[in-house]
């Protein structure tokens, strides 16, 4: 009899020392968000996950973390060592190799080029670097006109870039001239994003998502909700205008004229520059936001739709099935496409 | 009566409430003498050190207050850990030069550095479990120590698009 008993007793005490330890939430659970956040393509990136034990979570955080500062090393045209940086530094009007990898990102940046009949280009690294916007120290007024228009004069448009696949499946690049230089920034994110993503699925986790800088792109949902995502007032940056319920497979990347500018004699210049023109696009827009599942390509739309405006951009975004976009104007009026998921918020 | 009762009980039939209580009680009784007849003085002794370890676990959790340290990464390695519970004026060298990191009443902040946009200053006082604060040029993140864990059902954002 009392053998019987003492054999309760250790169980017993066990579970009442998991009981407390749950209570002062001392165990790791899997039914709440997990987060971390990183300094990485020049912003912040957080990634959170739901759904799997914080062990696991910790470590499918770090992989991805660990994926994106190796895709950040490639294409980054920055960075020293980078891939990008070596072909930019490389001579002009020759094919030189590429990997597959940035070539594929290429040719995916070079669709959107096309698509939008050249208001998108990632050849506009030697512009970019003019304008400085991407610079520790960026400037404060712009830069002398006769610059720009030499650039704009030197600048092939949609012969500025381009990519070949040769019979042994290799590929090559090449740069028409001096006025051109790869710039990868508008697709880079969405792509590191995706790739980010596939390595959490690979480590098991079906429900996350990644915030870079505010491009972000969910998987999953948070058990039975889905993930509330806010839209930033393109003007009030503490205010959120709106609010999209995200589940499955979403991104949604945004472009603005607000994340990096200077204001010079009452007229702001913004870092989304206009390939046609060698100035921050003037299209009547303030912010662009594109829904779609392939945050890479969606990454390039947005800018592409703010360059071109809303009457021209629609139609692009038409020819891009299963994306959707909403358009924010100067005076704030909005335009979306039909599938933009969003709920306005009382302000 | 008592074990007609008792299983009455277990099902929620039957009884009234103060027959019910009285069983309930009676049993809790019982089963506290069984177990105490059961026990050696190694199992009294396995309570009382469980006791006294659940004990010091509350009083543990009691005392360490949420976020009271914040870790500071350069270029996402840790080169800092800071009290929050201590007042303190931290220097540090970034990429743009010398960063200071002020710790008052238990929050933390970037208190002066050259930057251009300063959007590390701007964001002020952080003080919560998981809250982030940077100065991306400086490659300078600080962030409360403690997994920024929201509940399923919370109303904050999981992302801000922008």
């Amino acid at each position: 009899m009392n053998s019987t008993y003492r054999l309760y007793i250790l169980p017993v005490l066990v579970a009442l020392l998991l009981l407390i330890a749950l209570y002062l939430d001392l165990l790791p659970r899997s039914n709440t968000v997990q987060s971390d956040t990183r300094l990485a393509m020049g912003t912040l990136v957080t990634i959170s996950v739901w759904g799997v034990p914080q062990v696991k979570a910790e470590q499918a955080m770090q992989k991805a973390f660990m994926h994106i500062a190796r895709l950040e090393e490639v294409l980054a045209w920055q960075r020293p060592s980078s891939e990008v940086r070596k072909i930019n530094q490389d001579s002009r009007g020759t094919w030189l190799p590429v990997s597959e990898e940035l070539a594929k990102l290429v040719e995916l940046g070079l669709r959107v080029t096309e698509l939008s009949h050249g208001a998108f280009s990632v050849g506009l690294q030697p512009l970019t670097a003019l304008w400085g916007f991407s610079s520790d120290q960026p400037r404060s007024e712009p830069p002398p006109p006769a610059m720009i228009a030499a650039w704009l004069a030197a600048y092939p448009a949609l012969q500025a870039v381009q990519l070949r696949k040769n019979h042994d499946g290799a590929y090559q690049i090449k740069l028409q001239n001096d006025s051109v230089g790869l710039d990868l920034g508008a697709v880079g994110k969405g792509y590191a994003i995706d790739q980010a993503i596939a390595v959490l699925q690979q480590e098991g986790v079906m429900n996350a998502i990644i915030n870079a800088g505010g491009d972000l792109r969910v998987i999953g949902s948070k058990g039975a909700q889905p993930w509330r995502i806010g839209l930033q007032n393109p003007r009030e940056p503490e205010h959120i205008v709106s609010q999209s319920l995200l589940r499955g497979n979403v991104a949604m990347m945004t472009s603005g004229d607000y994340e990096r500018y200077f204001i010079f004699e009452g007229k702001r210049y913004h870092h989304i520059l206009d390939p046609v023109t060698g100035y921050p696009a003037q299209s009547g827009l303030s912010s662009v936001s594109v829904q779609g599942q392939n945050a890479s390509l969606i990454n390039g739309l947005s800018t592409a739709l703010f360059v071109l405006g809303a009457k021209e951009g629609m139609p692009l975004l038409a020819a891009v099935p299963g994306s959707e976009a909403l358009l924010i104007d100067l005076d704030g009026q909005r335009v979306q496409s039909k599938g933009f998921v969003v709920d306005w918020l009382q302000q | 009566m008592v074990n007609v009762c008792r299983a009455r009980a277990l099902l929620l039939t039957g009884c009234n409430s103060e027959m019910w209580y009285s069983t309930w009680y009676r049993a809790v009784g019982e089963m506290l003498v069984i177990v105490n007849r059961a026990m050696t003085a190694l199992d009294r002794l396995l309570v009382l050190l469980t006791a006294l370890t659940i004990l010091l676990l509350v009083l543990w959790i009691a005392w360490q207050p949420k976020g009271s340290r914040a870790v500071v990464l350069l270029d996402n390695q840790i080169v800092r850990h800071l009290s929050l519970a201590e007042d303190s004026l931290t220097e540090l060298v970034g990429h743009l030069g010398m960063v200071k990191i002020q710790v008052t009443e238990g929050r933390i902040r970037l208190l002066e550095y050259d930057s251009p946009r300063m959007i590390g200053s701007k964001t002020g006082w952080i003080q919560n479990r998981g809250a982030v604060l940077a100065c991306i040029p400086c490659g300078i993140l600080i962030r409360i120590d403690g997994a920024a864990e929201n509940k399923a059902d919370d109303m904050q954002w999981d992302g801000v698009a922008r």
